[in-house]
Formats: structure tokens, sequence, C-alpha cells
């Protein structure tokens, strides 16, 4: 029921891309992916996806930035953040901006599996 | 189940705990490691700048916990903090044991080739000599390899001397930056001046393009 799914991952680094990917694999969504905040706007813009990994730090717009535009123009696609900063400040900040979760890395795929299934609407 | 595929034991590194992280896939779990080796077997922390040094550690902090490399970690999340020599230090020491442990141990490690020219000759001649041996990537203009150099773990660059016009240039600007090493196609003897790991004559000759490419491997090999 999971498959076909269109995701999109916003991370800048390759590597993270294939963990992230890796970890999903399973599932077999439909993954796009953008290498910045700039690119994942474009995308929402060209693509309904149903739920958005976000990176926070990233060149060209960051995921505050990028998740700011794209709440203006989608309220409801699930924003997760998936991120390496994990004080009160920084999950303050998640949510203020208008992301639905803070993940901080290292990321429990266990944990991963219930935010998505939270957000996917599904069993 | 991955009954297939045996994990090497590391001194420095939590196998265990990384497995965790990486759901239990194993296949998944050395290509990682492979890709950490490559990214960074030759970092030098000590000369990055202030930005530089901050988003790195924020990096390799997230990376090396999901890793299983939990020193490391921890490091860098100090170093991200609050940077000092001693713990810039303690880092380059560290991560040095990490990288020649999986020198050691993986038993791949497919290094990434970025080549750049726009001659069909030598692009034959170097994809059907190299191609087994590496993950090549081939830009034929310098339009998008400033993008293919960003995104992708490159460690050694091939390119038409023709495309590097000056050490004014972006791309090499971002080689120097990133000590990504460049090896020189060129025409006779190079007239541009820039500096690089070595240069070979057109027309090209696979042997000498290998025997170039594996001194420099084995260089970088060295600890």
């Amino acid at each position: 029921m999971l498959q076909g799914i269109k995701i999109l991952i916003t991370e800048d680094k390759k590597i993270n891309q294939d963990i992230l990917i890796g970890i999903l694999e399973n599932f077999n969504f439909n993954i796009d992916i953008a290498w910045n905040g700039q690119e994942a706007i474009e995308q929402c813009r060209e693509n309904q996806y149903s739920l958005i990994f976000m990176d926070i730090e990233m060149p060209v717009m960051n995921g505050y930035e990028a998740t700011k535009v794209i709440r203006m123009e989608n309220s409801e696609v699930p924003i997760i953040a998936l991120t390496s900063n994990n004080t009160a400040e920084d999950r303050y900040k998640t949510k203020a901006i208008g992301m639905n979760e803070h993940l901080s890395k290292p990321i429990e795929p266990n944990t991963l599996y219930e935010t998505f299934f939270k957000y996917l609407n599904v069993a | 189940m991955q009954t297939d595929v045996t994990l090497p034991s590391f001194e420095h590194i939590n196998t265990a705990l990384g497995l965790k992280y990486l759901n239990g896939n194993k296949a998944l779990y050395l290509k990682i490691l492979n890709s950490f080796l490559s990214r960074y077997e030759t970092l030098e922390i000590i000369m990055l700048s202030i930005d530089d040094l901050k988003s790195t550690m924020h990096t390799v902090k997230g990376l090396s916990s999901t890793l299983g490399m939990e020193s490391l970690s921890l490091l860098a999340r100090t170093i991200h903090d609050t940077p000092t020599i001693d713990n810039k230090l303690e880092f380059t020491k560290l991560l040095g044991m990490i990288i020649d442990e999986l020198y050691d141990k993986l038993q791949t490690n497919t290094r990434s080739i970025l080549i750049i020219d726009n001659i069909t000759l030598n692009l034959d001649i170097l994809v059907k000599g190299l191609g087994e041996k590496y993950d090549l990537l081939v830009n034929t203009s310098t339009q998008n390899s400033l993008k293919t150099l960003q995104r992708e773990d490159i460690s050694l660059v091939l390119i038409n001397q023709t495309m590097l016009n000056s050490t004014e240039d972006s791309i090499y600007s971002y080689l120097k930056k990133e000590k990504i090493p460049i090896i020189l196609l060129t025409e006779s003897l190079p007239t541009n001046n820039i500096p690089c790991y070595d240069y070979i004559e057109q027309p090209l000759n696979i042997f000498n393009v290998q025997k170039s490419i594996n001194s420099l491997f084995q260089t970088q090999g060295k600890h």
C-alpha cells in the first residue's frame, strides 16, 4: 500500500541521501531528490508529494527558508526535518517554521518508519 | 536477512551500532563506509576556516554517529561548538586511525574519477581502459563539472588542458580547496602553469594513464 507513494528527499550530501534511500528501499516509494532548498521548492511546484524529508543546513537555500516558501504554497504536505541539530531551540524552530516533525541524527529506522506511517495515513 | 555479506570488525567503529541505524543492511553499511572513506580520506581540519570547520563538523557528527563511530562523532560535536587546537589534533589523529582501518579492512573501495574532456577519442580510450576498475563520471564541458564535483565523491579529475585555462578558473579553485588531485591531458608540454599531480600527453596511452593513477592512489593510501 506504500508502493508508488511519492516522497521528496532534500539533502545536499550524497552519502546522506544514500543512507536514507537505503533505509527506505523496502517500501518501494517513488523517491525524488532535491539538493538544496531552492530545488525542493521547484520540485514541489511540479509534483504532488505525500511527504518531504528536509535537511536543514544546505547551500543555496537552507531547510528553514525552503519550508517557509513551501508552506505558503502548500499547508498540507508533511515536512519532516532530518538534522544533526538537536537542541531545544532547534526543535522549537522546526515546529515554528511549519515542519511537522524533527528527527535528529543518528536516526533510528523504527522512529523513521513510525513517523512516515503517521503522516501517510497507513496502518 | 543478508547471509552473503561479511562485515569486518574494527577497533574504532562499533559496527553493531552502525548496522542498527542502517536497519541491519550490511551491503548498505559497507557502501556507506566506502563512501565515508572516499569523502574523508584527505580531510585536514587544522587549516579550515571557521565556517568550513563548522560546516564539516556538522556533517561529520551526524554521519559518524550513524556509522557507529561514536568517539569521532563526539569529537566532531565538541569541535563544532568549541574548536581548539587540541581537539582538532585529537580529531585528526582519530580520523587517521579510522581511515587506516577502513583501507586495511574494506575489500572494495571503488574510487570515482571525473573525466572532463570533449575529444571523443580520449573518452573512448579512458572509458574502455578505466571503466571496469573505477566509477567514472564524464562531463564533455566544464559547464556542469562544478555541480558534479559538489555532488559526487570524486577522488581524481582527468581534465583536458584546453578546459582548464588558469588557476583563477572556478573548477581549479574548487579542486584546490577540496584537495582533489588533477591529472592534465595535454597536447604537448603544458603551457598554462596549472599545478597538478601529473601531465599525460596526447594521443593517450592507457598504460601511462593507469600508471599515473596507480601511483597517485598508492601515495594516498599511505598514512
